[in-house]
């Protein structure tokens, strides 16, 4: 099923909202503010926090399921076996929509289906093992039997005219980033059980929290790839390893900090610092020498980085090559929020200095490099190129421009609300759509949904017996911050901001704080010498510090702390390990030991008061 | 009517309360320095940033959210020094740290009135740090209290 496939509307029409891993306000303000709370549906919120969106749920008729960390597929699994114990799944959607048969899974193309796909009757009995009794599962994740209960009646019990309720599940990178294949899995699998899909007001989709090219980059050629997963097949390719084991020449990185953010990224700079210092160096400004240096170091078996960012970062910072890149505002693009809703936004001032728009710098390498076919004049010609290959059909905007004799662009100025992707023609007008798959036809060779293994048995216990943390080790979690704008590349530039959030914090449970003797306002360094990686038995060391944000909105033996503080980097201890089923990390799950460093100048600074308090 | 509004050329220094009358927890609303301008004076119980009176704790505070304008009357948290959260969109203002947001998309402080404490205990605002949200100026869109 698509990533984005319902309307924002559908929050208004949901009788429950079933909010997995995604800290609504936080991320997706607007969504939180003026959707849910305006219309108070009854919100359930599956997290290890208690977020404000948990706090709100509490306050106002939900519930809050303080999972523990990465067990969020077995809390899922076990809603399943106490819908299908009561009979409460929506039988007639599974009957007509869903795949049945073994040997209509075993007819799908993509290995991921084939080795993965179950059957109702798959599903039901991994479901019978113990783990997913409901004693046994609120014993496991943290959460009360009764609240397992509660919430499967609320998500699937039809009342007594026989009218199911209509739940929409919303889910980020709290599930996405954690055990995922499985986690992603284990929600599909509950959504697809109750017919939540296609259905005013209910269905199932990420909660977002940016926006999206209405295009996404076309991935590398699979055939190329090297590496392999769980039975041979290709994987994409682990850029950060292969950098490691020398075989990458040119990095070229775009509107990415890897420096700072990749997984385990005090190893990855380690890496990129040794790769980059290889002989020989760059001694000259005169450019043609510069080159010959590039060229050198190459052929000797270093490597390049090129760096394209419309901000300096740390990875501009390390580069050899920077590429100054134009901002929106600097230029044309179309993008899509939640809803796959394209809007044109027009440039409204030129790009600083030598900034230029990605595509044009894209376009020049491309053609030096002897390909055809870049030879875009502008962004609108790049629209009208990408639009029939969008993730979602934009071709119908080309069409309608040429059969109303405007360009697309113009065809956009006149929608200031713009048009939900796919968009089609109908009778000379252009429509959108306002959710996806209302029609129940599946993307798979037989039309129908397929049920996913999603069992915790295998390689998802595997991993968390990896992860866990162990003896004075805390789980530490990691997110957004509402003032905080993603990773914070322009915000830290804003003096105001800045002020406000003058270092990276972390959330410690007050009792924690006791124990260790940390006050609020103390610096903390965050640091672990069993960062996972790939080899079994080895680890990666990693460390950073944070201001002390007491706060029991995280339980005992649980931090979190702020996903993407310049140079108080919590990726220096991310896990690096990736699931071979899709390939994710699970950033969310890293682990540390805390030590306090005392009072920080910032106490005096910064608000640390709680976050979590509702209206 | 335009032409008979009386407007100020600085801050006026009027009396809103005394020492005595103040109880931690309990704000005493004022209007300042124009009438609608509704503030809030509040003894916190601990120190705060700029806080007036024996042990720096009183302070004051517009009563309008900064973000979209919505009232924060009636909305103060004592057990955690906040105004706020909004009920509108959740901004959240740290009264011991000069109106600073906990939370929300508020970019700036909550503005705080300037108190004097003379010695006798009277309590006089004497003037606005930053701009009241719905006001093109703090002394000359409306009509004074006094």
């Amino acid at each position: 099923m698509s990533t984005w496939n319902i309307a924002y509307a559908d929050v208004a029409k949901a009788d429950v909202v079933f909010e997995v891993g995604a800290g609504g306000y936080e991320n997706k303000t607007v969504l939180f503010t003026q959707h849910i709370m305006q219309h108070t549906p009854t919100l359930i919120v599956q997290d290890p926090r208690k977020t404000i969106d948990a706090a709100y749920a509490e306050k106002h008729g939900g519930l809050h399921l303080r999972v523990k960390p990465g067990t969020d597929a077995v809390l899922l699994n076990t809603l399943a076996r106490i819908i299908l114990e009561q009979g409460w799944q929506d039988q007639s959607f599974l009957d007509q929509s869903v795949i049945s048969s073994s040997s209509d899974i075993q007819r799908e193309k993509n290995w991921r289906r084939r080795h993965f796909g179950m059957t109702l009757a798959d599903y039901r009995n991994m479901l019978q093992k113990p783990l997913y009794e409901v004693a046994n599962a609120a014993q496991f994740t943290g959460v009360p039997a009764s609240q397992l209960q509660q919430v499967a009646q609320l998500i699937a019990r039809p009342n007594t005219h026989g009218v199911r309720p209509k739940t929409l599940f919303l889910f980020e990178k709290g599930l996405i980033w954690g055990i995922n294949y499985e986690n992603v899995a284990a929600l599909a699998n509950l959504a697809l059980l109750v017919g939540s899909i296609g259905r005013e007001g209910a269905g199932i989709s990420r909660m977002g929290g940016h926006q999206e090219g209405f295009a996404s980059p076309v991935d590398y050629p699979i055939e190329r790839a090297t590496d392999t997963g769980l039975f041979g097949e290709k994987l994409p390719n682990n850029i950060d390893e292969h950098i490691a084991n020398g075989e990458v020449k040119v990095y070229h990185v775009i509107g990415a900090n890897p420096a700072g953010m990749t997984n385990s990224s005090q190893h990855s700079r380690d890496v990129l610092n040794k790769r980059l210092s290889q002989e020989p160096k760059v001694t000259s400004a005169d450019t043609e020498a510069a080159l010959a240096a590039l060229m050198a170091r190459i052929k000797a078996g270093g490597m390049v980085l090129i760096a394209q960012d419309i901000y300096p970062n740390l990875t501009t910072k390390m580069a050899d090559l920077v590429f100054p890149a134009a901002a929106w505002g600097e230029m044309n693009g179309v993008r899509i929020n939640g809803e796959r809703r394209a809007r044109l936004y027009e440039q409204f001032m030129d790009a600083p200095g030598q900034a230029k728009a990605d595509w044009w710098i894209i376009a020049q390498i491309a053609q030096r490099m002897g390909f055809t076919g870049f030879d875009w004049k502008n962004e609108e010609e790049v629209f009208t190129e990408l639009a029939p290959h969008a993730q979602y059909d934009a071709s119908a905007v080309v069409q309608y421009a040429q059969s109303s004799g405007k360009s697309p662009y113009t065809v956009l100025q006149g929608l200031p609300n713009g048009v939900q992707l796919p968009a089609r023609l109908e009778h000379g007008k252009l429509v959108g759509t306002t959710r996806l798959l209302e029609d129940h036809t599946f993307s798979t060779e037989v039309g129908k949904a397929m049920f996913i293994h999603s069992d915790w048995e295998g390689l998802p216990a595997q991993i968390y017996q990896q992860l866990v943390p162990k003896g004075d080790e805390f789980w530490v979690l990691n997110g957004r911050v509402n003032e905080l704008w993603q990773t914070l590349y322009t915000h830290q530039r804003i003096p105001y901001i800045k002020q406000r959030w003058p270092s990276n914090a972390v959330e410690i449970h007050p009792a924690d704080a006791k124990r260790l003797n940390i006050q609020s306002g103390d610096m903390v360094s965050i640091t672990s010498d069993r960062v996972y990686t790939f080899q079994e038995g080895t680890f990666d060391q990693g460390s950073f510090t944070a201001v002390a944000y007491i706060s029991d909105s995280v339980p005992p033996g649980v931090v979190f702390t702020i996903f993407a503080y310049p140079d108080q980097w919590m990726n220096s201890i991310s896990p690096r390990w990736m699931h071979p089923a899709n390939p994710v990390p699970p950033y969310k799950l890293a682990r540390a030991r805390l030590v306090g460093k005392g009072p920080s100048p910032f106490a005096s600074q910064m608000s640390l008061q709680p976050r979590n308090l509702v209206p | 009517a335009p032409g008979q509004t009386q407007t100020l050329t600085s801050y006026p220094q009027v009396q809103i309360a005394h020492l005595n009358d103040l109880h931690v927890g309990k704000p005493v609303a004022f209007d300042y320095p124009l009438k609608g301008q509704s503030c809030y004076l509040i003894r916190l119980g601990t120190p705060a940033l700029d806080g007036v009176g024996p042990q720096g704790d009183v302070v004051a505070f517009s009563t309008t959210c900064v973000h979209m304008g919505c009232s924060l009357a009636d909305h103060y948290r004592a057990a955690y020094n906040v105004l706020g959260p909004c009920p509108c969109h959740m901004s959240t203002y740290d009264l011991s740290m000069g109106g600073m947001p906990t939370i929300g998309n508020a970019t700036e402080n909550l503005p705080q009135i300037e108190l004097l404490v003379e010695q006798h205990g009277a309590i006089f605002a004497q003037g606005v740090w930053g701009l009241l949200y719905g006001f093109e100026h703090n002394l000359t869109s409306g009509t004074p209290i006094a």
